[in-house]
């Protein structure tokens, strides 16, 4: 038997792309992770301060910002947890995608050539062949 | 960039092929075949009993609703009204999590699926090798198969731990606001345990929601990975058919991109 290898065709682009994308999406999700344990830690601290202090903050200090922060913050940490999920959905599509090519190029080209050469090869002796009964010989 | 690459260098697959007599699917293939089946049907109950449940907690906010703001500030422990807000309070923070631990158990249904799927080719290629008169070679499983499971038991073990950490934070929720909000939480002096329990609730539900999204992050790579070898051991299969029309032994390690 040769040590030659059988080629195929590249591997779809698709199979790049989607690390890339699977990447972003992940690290986006684990950024609004951190950013949240910050927002809670902000959190506890504004709570230290007595009721009174809360209310009766005046502009420019740090308890009123923190104030603020712990109302802004989580209402676009929200989608953006979801756009890096998004990511990850947009992601799968393109490895199904690739899955898809991977069908068409490889797979069911090497069906195509080999199947009927195959069957050709199990087939009885005495037996005609397709080719016989006036075929083409195609797949 | 250089994290994608490293990345992207650790999942270039080196093709290890591994003769063998006996046609079947690997241990892990068999228990997935099993599995997907009751992590799905789980999976949906979870997500029905959810369902069931935020009906139930709308009713109890509703009914809640129904006293005016004075009444219900003024209510005492014990009270009904107090009783419906306790509920409404705990329900709001294990029910995220446990929704999300149904969705958990559907994607890990997908993953056991997947599994299978990745089995049933490699039965299906040694069936077809074995017809053929040729020798049986099938694939030694290539990182990303060693990998995905991993992923979706991780991604499993973070939403149980959301999970629980809801229900021990649901609890101390339970403690809290089983008191008048105008006589004693309003009044709650710092440094009291009302004070101290509030701050630890605010805590955790401030994180704790993007913590179960990293769960649910490290499933769906998982099934990334999953499809990843899928096209790995279709691509093996297309090989081998071309090896066995033309008659050539292919390599024993082939680099695959």
């Amino acid at each position: 038997m040769s040590k030659q290898a059988v080629r195929l065709p590249r591997p779809p682009l698709q199979t790049k792309i989607y690390l890339a994308l699977m990447l972003t999406g992940f690290l986006m999700i684990v950024a609004a992770l951190a950013i949240l344990v910050v927002v809670a830690t902000v959190a506890v601290g504004v709570l230290d301060n007595p009721v009174a202090a809360r209310v009766a903050a005046t502009a420019g200090t740090s308890l009123l910002a923190n104030q603020g922060d712990l109302f802004a913050f989580p209402l676009w940490v929200g989608p953006f947890t979801l756009l890096g999920i998004a990511f990850m959905w947009v992601a799968i599509i393109t490895v199904l995608w690739a899955i898809r090519r991977t069908i068409r190029e490889a797979l069911a080209s090497s069906m195509r050539e080999g199947l009927p050469l195959l069957l050709q090869e199990r087939r009885r002796p005495d037996e005609p062949t397709h080719q016989d009964r006036g075929g083409d010989g195609g797949a | 960039m250089a994290v994608l690459n490293a990345l992207r260098g650790m999942l270039v697959l080196t093709e290890q092929r591994v003769p063998t007599t006996q046609v079947k699917m690997t241990g892990m293939q068999v228990m997935a075949s099993r599995m997907w089946p009751l992590f799905t049907a789980m999976g949906f109950l979870i997500i029905l009993a959810s369902l069931a449940y935020g009906v139930v907690l709308a009713n109890f906010t509703s009914d809640y609703l129904a006293f005016p703001r004075e009444v219900r500030d003024q209510a005492a422990a014990g009270s009904s009204i107090v009783d419906k807000k306790v509920f409404i309070e705990t329900t709001k923070v294990w029910l995220p999590a446990f929704k999300f631990l149904g969705l958990g158990l559907l994607l890990g249904g997908i993953t056991f699926l997947l599994a299978t799927i990745i089995g049933t080719l490699r039965l299906g290629g040694g069936v077809v090798q074995q017809a053929f008169g040729r020798e049986v070679v099938n694939l030694k499983p290539p990182l990303t198969a060693n990998l995905f499971p991993m992923l979706m038991m991780l991604g499993l073990m973070v939403l149980m731990a959301t999970l629980a950490l809801s229900i021990v934070v649901a609890f101390i929720a339970h403690g809290y606001w089983n008191h008048s909000i105008a006589n004693e939480l309003s009044t709650a002096p710092e440094g009291s345990a009302l004070a101290e329990n509030f701050k630890t609730i605010k805590f955790y539900t401030t994180w704790l929601p993007a913590f179960k999204f990293a769960g649910i992050a490290l499933m769906l790579s998982g099934i990334m990975l999953s499809l990843h070898t899928i096209i790995y051991v279709m691509r093996f299969r297309s090989r081998r058919m071309r090896e066995m029309v033309q008659g050539v032994e292919g390599p024993q390690r082939e680099e695959v991109s």
